[in-house]
């Protein structure tokens, strides 16, 4: 008896490490990168919990170095210049959705140090602004993404919902697009997908982003019906014709949340 | 007692004897000189020992010269059979860079940190006037696989004769702008040359237990509205396909430009056969401890390789419908070549101590030789 008690819990102090060590006692929806990788750093990406009880994951997570494709990596409302983060207040992320679907929040910083926070959430996001102050506490210096999945056509999709800091709504949409090869992109095809309707293709002018590898560019859906869009970023067809990996953005009409 | 004991001792006593015989003679003839200055005539028993003496010292230098033979023989036996070794034992691995054309390559890629990515240059896209795609999983945009297989065209170029304010001039090719086939998984990957018709291209299979990634992109005619003015603009569909064992069927817009296919990834395992025969066209094997030279490969060389370490397969690329390889085996344990009866290329000992110290093999030669003829004449000497 005293025997297989102590089976046990060797079993379980062995599992309990394992798990640390590889990162896999924090939830499924926060970044699964192992612990020892995260050694040395300030304030390692850890999970916490949000004023509202539940839990997230928020730090400092370490530079990656896959050579990706020019991909979109963040899609946020357009907001007049912001300002900063400050410690020891509540800050919130809003999104335009139906508010009883959660929603995958990926903030990322774009430059050192290497921020991240994740949550999944309905409605809205708070959390206190202790650590991001800290670390990165300028907004335009944040990669955002808010996905959630929906069925088209019976196959499961990820869309995009782009997500803005506090309240209001806009729908102007910035998007941060990041490559590590020299890019020229000059046009944005957009393909409606549900409902179903023509492709357009419209010029876009792409801006410096905050760090090395990024641009910006803004893309008002405001004359465009509510549903999802395959929004695809690339070069004129006369060009190389390079193009960014799509992303199904998820536009909806909404009024402040304020 | 030992049969070299014996001889040893054998000669031993031939010398004794030998040298005693020298004595008596010395003395012996010294006694036939004072009899001859005394004026008298010398003995005949003098005389008669002296020649008696004569054939003993014959018969023994006969039995001392029969007895340097079998030694130099014993010698020259060891020598050979030394070379003979050096001639036959082979080295356990040696390292092998292969240049070679070939119409097909199958290698197992090793699992590794990066991502192995499809065209090798970095940004390189590939333009095609078309490809198919098979054992599609998963498609984006959905819709566009016809059971799990894609075909893609390049579209139709523009009209030059049409109105070309409406219609901008572009590359109407279809894009290929990865494959990308993930870290930490292995791959088996078997390319081969693809033939439709008069073109030639790339067919590509892979196999493995995590799913490949390919984006290409295809030219689409879009409405567009540049400036108020509503036009048809071409545009790039970018469609990304997902799949475990998928086959690609690449053929490039420009067939004379060379395709980087791989650069720089390490491979477990290499093949140039398919169903049992060679796919080499030519090429050459550099196998160091064999000269500089290399190996001439002859089309139908089944050339078979293993190594105990992961090959570097420095690039494999489609140069005018051929595949072109360059390879480096670190630690070949395995180098044959022949399809019935199949040569090992391993160097032999001889071959590696003859290319690795040429000079140290030739002067140690020179020596051994001199040292043997220096040894023969004070051998003669002494008797």
């Amino acid at each position: 008896m005293i025997r297989s008690l102590l089976k046990i819990t060797i079993t379980a102090i062995l599992c309990s490490s394992c798990g640390v060590a590889f990162g896999q006692a924090r939830p499924a929806f926060c970044e699964q990168i192992p612990n020892a990788l995260l050694e040395g750093v300030q304030a390692p990406y850890a999970q916490q919990t949000s004023p509202d009880g539940k839990p997230y994951c928020e730090g400092l997570l370490v530079n990656p170095i896959a050579l990706l494709p020019p991909s979109v990596v963040s899609l946020k409302q357009s907001q007049v210049s912001l300002p900063t983060f400050t410690s020891g207040a509540v800050a919130s992320l809003n999104w335009c959705d139906d508010p009883r679907l959660p929603v995958h929040i990926r903030l990322r910083s774009t430059k050192i140090p290497f921020f991240g926070l994740d949550a999944l959430q309905q409605g809205s996001f708070k959390w206190r602004t202790d650590t991001i102050a800290t670390w990165q506490p300028n907004w335009d210096n944040l990669a955002a993404l808010g996905t959630r999945e929906v069925t088209i056509s019976g196959d499961k999709q990820t869309v995009v919902v782009p997500l803005r800091v506090g309240g209001g709504y806009s729908s102007v949409y910035s998007f941060m697009v990041h490559s590590q090869t020299a890019i020229s992109l000059s046009e944005a095809l957009i393909q409606p997908i549900q409902p179903p309707g023509e492709p357009k293709l419209i010029d876009v002018s792409l801006m410096d982003g905050p760090s090395k590898n990024t641009w910006l560019v803004s893309v008002s859906f405001a004359a465009r019906k509510a549903g999802i869009y395959r929004v695809t970023f690339e070069e004129a067809a006369d060009d190389a014709g390079l193009t960014t990996t799509p992303i199904y953005l998820l536009h909806k009409t909404c009024v402040s949340h304020e | 007692m030992s049969s070299s004991e014996s001889a040893g001792s054998t000669s031993r006593n031939a010398r004794t004897a030998l040298k005693k015989l020298s004595e008596r003679k010395v003395q012996r003839l010294a006694t036939i000189a004072a009899e001859l200055e005394k004026g008298e005539q010398p003995l005949s028993d003098d005389v008669d020992e002296l020649d008696r003496l004569g054939q003993l010292e014959a018969i023994y230098k006969s039995l001392n010269a029969k007895l340097r033979r079998q030694l130099e023989l014993g010698a020259l036996g060891l020598v050979l059979l030394a070379l003979i070794a050096l001639c036959l034992i082979r080295l356990r691995s040696t390292s092998v860079d292969v240049e070679l054309h070939a119409t097909g390559v199958r290698f197992s890629l090793d699992k590794g940190t990066t991502t192995t990515l499809i065209p090798g240059e970095t940004g390189q896209i590939l333009t095609l006037n078309r490809t198919t795609v098979s054992g599609i999983e998963t498609i984006s945009p959905h819709g566009s696989a016809n059971g799990g297989r894609l075909q893609l065209r390049a579209a139709t170029g523009p009209d030059k004769n049409a109105n070309t304010k409406a219609i901008r001039n572009y590359d109407p090719s279809v894009r290929l702008f990865a494959i990308v086939l993930p870290s930490d998984s292995t791959f088996t990957v078997h390319a081969s040359v693809a033939y439709s018709g008069n073109s030639r291209g790339l067919d590509l299979r892979t196999e493995g237990t995590m799913p490949v990634n390919a984006s290409f992109g295809e030219v689409i005619s879009v409405p567009s509205t540049t400036e108020g003015v509503q036009s048809a603009a071409p545009a790039i569909n970018h469609i990304t396909v997902e799949g475990k064992d998928m086959q690609f069927a690449l053929y490039p817009a420009d067939q004379l430009r060379e395709l980087a296919v791989f650069r720089d990834v390490h491979v477990s395992s290499i093949s140039f056969s398919e169903a049992g025969h060679s796919t080499v066209l030519n090429g050459t094997a550099y196998i160091r401890g064999r000269g500089s030279r290399g190996v001439t490969l002859r089309p139908s060389d089944l050339l078979v390789l293993s190594s105990e370490h992961p090959i570097l397969l420095r690039e494999l690329t489609l140069t005018k419908g051929e595949l072109k390889v360059l390879a480096t085996v670190p630690k070949a344990t395995t180098i044959l070549l022949g399809e019935d009866s199949p040569r090992d290329l391993r160097p032999t000992l001889f071959q590696w101590i003859l290319y690795r110290w040429p000079n140290q093999l030739y002067a140690t030669l020179s020596a051994l030789i001199a040292i043997w003829l220096a040894l023969r004449r004070w051998w003669e000497s002494a008797e």
